[in-house]
């Protein structure tokens, strides 16, 4: 592998960075390449050894550190991603990696699903109270005892179904929270086995 | 080398190369390595960290018609590596003493 080679795979993979992150790093190593000279070049590529596992590094190292700044829920989404990314381009055995990103996504998944119920049975209720409320509208003239029974249910029902919104969205933070700060600690221990060389 | 050095040490020995000069990335990884058994990969995060830190500046110097990019100790950096070179001796007396002791006993 030459140093475009190694250069250009090595971007490839920073790609998910902010740009301003990613062309620094890839700078720093075309900068050293350059500097170990033709002669040192081969030695050098053979000792960062595969580009996607120096950018494994760089990529859950920065996961590691956002998670500590700012846990907030579409940082916390790009910060799963950028893990299940390290962890596939790591060199550990790709089975390895398949079973721990698969089950990263899994546990994201359920949760997931588990907000989107409550979410979805939110706007059901705020809905039905909506017609509800339309329908007593609609009765008032004929039958006015109907129409404050409906009137009144579906005002109710109107407000169970806002509050139970509310608490869906809140809940839905709370889970990208969690599992965002699940895969920083896996990232943060996949960093400390292979951070030495 | 047998021994695991952690990212603290890591940090001081950098710091301490660049106490006595401003470096670019390639002869710094290479001053590190004469001591440290590192991958030569390893002190691009470790860079970044102390920038991000404060413990070091870079700056941009022309050089065969491209730019060289130098790492300079701040005061913070010194501040830093006299703390950690401190708890380092302060360690060390502690493992010679055990390791000294074992000896005399056996």
């Amino acid at each position: 592998m030459d140093k475009n080679e190694f250069l250009s795979r090595l971007r490839k993979k920073l790609r998910r960075l902010p740009p301003e992150d990613a062309r620094d790093a890839a700078e720093y190593y075309e900068e050293y390449l350059e500097d170990a000279g033709p002669e040192n070049e081969a030695a050098a590529i053979a000792s960062f050894g595969r580009p996607e596992t120096v950018a494994s590094q760089i990529l859950a190292d920065y996961a590691v550190k956002r998670m500590g700044k700012d846990p907030s829920a579409k940082k916390g989404l790009s910060t799963v991603w950028i893990v299940l990314l390290a962890v596939f381009a790591s060199p550990i055995a790709i089975p390895v990696a398949a079973v721990i990103a698969i089950l990263v996504l899994l546990a994201a998944a359920l949760v997931l699903v588990a907000v989107a119920c409550v979410y979805a049975a939110a706007i059901g209720a705020a809905a039905l109270g909506a017609v509800t409320l339309l329908t007593g509208i609609c009765l008032v003239f004929n039958s006015f005892q109907t129409a404050v029974f409906y009137i009144g249910a579906g005002i109710f029902t109107v407000g169970a179904g806002t509050a139970l919104f509310v608490f869906s969205v809140w809940l839905g933070k709370k889970a990208i929270g969690l599992i965002a700060g699940m895969c920083g600690g896996l990232a943060h221990r996949f960093i400390k086995r292979s951070g030495q060389s | 080398m047998v021994f695991q050095l952690g990212s603290a040490l890591l940090d001081a020995c950098v710091l301490a190369v660049l106490s006595g000069g401003d470096e670019y990335g390639y002869v710094l990884t290479q001053k590190v390595k004469e001591v440290i058994d590192i991958s030569e990969s390893s002190l691009y995060p470790v860079l970044r960290r102390l920038k991000k830190e404060g413990c070091l500046t870079t700056f941009d110097r022309p050089f065969g018609g491209r730019n060289r990019r130098y790492y300079s100790i701040t005061e913070q950096g010194r501040v830093k590596l006299k703390e950690t070179s401190e708890e380092w001796k302060q360690y060390k007396m502690k493992v010679d003493r055990i390791l000294s002791g074992g000896i005399d006993n056996g």
